[in-house]
């Protein structure tokens, strides 16, 4: 697996000498998110670097800032432009049972990763993707604030990069009762494919989601319920606010 | 130049103009940066929370809500703030009260003495890391790195106390940078980290209070 390949270690005297790219960087990062052993190393290297340049660990060091502001410029004014013309979802209504074999012709593709990376997986290696739809409304994909209503169902897309990997996929929270699913990934990150899951939103309050990558299924299960995940499995939690 | 003194690159930034956008995004990138961090978001986040934050500032609502009178950086801030909750939230990070949340604390430095029990515990920490490395250093080394990074003078005065010239000492802090990174990889930073060790005494305490123990 690419990222994989190298922990943080490696990056440290780049880090620690300055002038590492936002390319690098997110490289660096992407491993660090999703490695338990590099994560915690990651975090410490830039604490203390912050320490030494500026005497705070809570106040970045320059080669944070110089490579954050670069790695995120694409991303952010992309964005930023006009919208193209709109996308897929703005068909018609779609009664909740519909919902996953419409996703399936439907979902939007994103072919930069970088998108992805909003979604809150390890940047880049894997990407959950969450979709509000049914009652008579057209299906939208939820960004991190984002509300869907009670009475609405939530759908939902993973993809990864490395292949022969499963996702698990519980869901949980006062607007839910609790379900989980797993199955084989079946599409890479950029392309992600529809999870068979729908969940009903029986209440306003919040629904968590939280999917857990790895190349062994009862790995992943148990990292979605919560419990400590080893080397090599990436967990993904978004919470979901539910109105009305 | 801030934003709201100038009018050509305020209604730029109110069209949505790219050159505008860019424009503020640079211009205020940094400033953002040193708020998240101050705010508990910590360096695997910051990324996210970073991009977050403009991706509001650039949406249509934030670009017309501006109202152009008062400091685009205050109103910057207020978005970087709500945008630093939600993706700690998100990422499951956001324990209760960790952030604070009033509008002095994005302003300027948030002085040591209001420091959360997390951010205490890990300030004390990177200190320790700081020490420990320089215990490992000799003569010279030691009094550069001791003025630099315990005493915070310039690398310039520190260089000079040890008769370094200026290209010297930057090498050599440059060096020392490397290595007190090297020795804390070394050193085994597997162990439970400070916030870990924070929120597990939090756990042990509230069942003491509980009566559970
Ligand atoms: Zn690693």
């Amino acid at each position: 697996m690419l990222f994989f390949d190298s922990h943080v270690d490696a990056a440290l005297p780049e880090l620690a000498r300055g002038g590492m790219s936002g390319r690098r960087l997110r490289r660096v990062l992407a491993h660090a998110k999703a490695c338990h052993r590099c994560a915690p190393l990651y975090q410490r290297a830039v604490h203390t670097l912050r320490q030494l340049e500026t005497g705070s660990p809570f106040e970045p060091a320059q080669v944070e800032l110089d490579a954050i502001v670069e790695m995120n410029a694409q991303e952010v004014l992309k964005k930023a432009a006009p919208p193209p013309a709109p996308r897929a979802w703005l068909w018609a209504p779609l009664a909740a049972g519909a919902l996953v074999a419409a996703a399936v012709f439907y979902l939007p593709r994103l072919h930069e990763s970088d998108a992805l990376e909003a979604r809150g997986g390890p940047a880049g290696l894997v990407a959950l993707r969450v979709f509000c739809g049914g009652a008579g409304q057209p299906l939208k994909e939820l960004r991190e604030a984002d509300e869907c209503e009670s009475g609405r169902t939530l759908a939902f897309a993973a993809g990864a990069v490395a292949e022969g990997q499963s996702v698990a996929l519980v869901v949980s929270g006062d607007a839910v009762v609790t379900v989980e699913v797993a199955e084989p990934v079946t599409a890479p990150v950029g392309a992600e494919a529809p999870v068979k899951l729908t969940v009903e939103l029986r209440r306003r309050g919040s629904a968590v989601v939280t999917a857990a990558f790895a190349s062994d299924v009862e790995q992943a299960k148990s990292a979605a319920r919560g419990l400590p995940a080893g080397d090599g499995v990436s967990v993904v939690r978004r919470t979901v606010r539910v109105g009305r | 130049m801030e934003l709201e003194n100038d009018r050509q690159w305020l209604e730029g930034y109110r069209r949505g103009d790219g050159r505008a956008l860019e424009h503020v995004y640079r211009h205020y990138s940094p400033r953002v940066l040193r708020v998240l961090a101050r705010q508990n978001v910590g360096p695997l986040d910051l990324d996210a929370a970073h991009q977050e934050t403009f991706i509001r500032a650039f949406s249509e609502t934030a670009r017309l809500h501006f109202d152009g009178l008062q400091p685009f950086e205050r109103y910057l801030f207020a978005i970087a703030r709500r945008a630093a909750i939600d993706v700690l939230r998100a990422h499951g990070k956001l324990h209760h009260e960790a952030l604070p949340l009033d509008e002095t604390a994005a302003a300027g430095q948030v002085p040591s003495e209001h420091d959360t029990p997390e951010q205490a515990a890990l300030r004390a920490e990177t200190v320790a890391t700081v020490r420990a490395f320089l215990s490992t250093l000799r003569d010279d080394e030691l009094q550069f790195a001791t003025a630099r990074f315990i005493d915070g003078l310039s690398q310039e005065q520190a260089g000079a106390r040890v008769g370094w010239s200026r290209q010297n000492a930057r090498t050599r802090e440059a060096r020392l940078k490397v290595a007190c990174l090297a020795f804390l990889r070394e050193r085994g930073w597997s162990t439970t980290t400070a916030a870990a060790r924070t929120a597990l005494t939090a756990a042990v305490l509230s069942l003491f209070a509980a009566g559970g123990v």
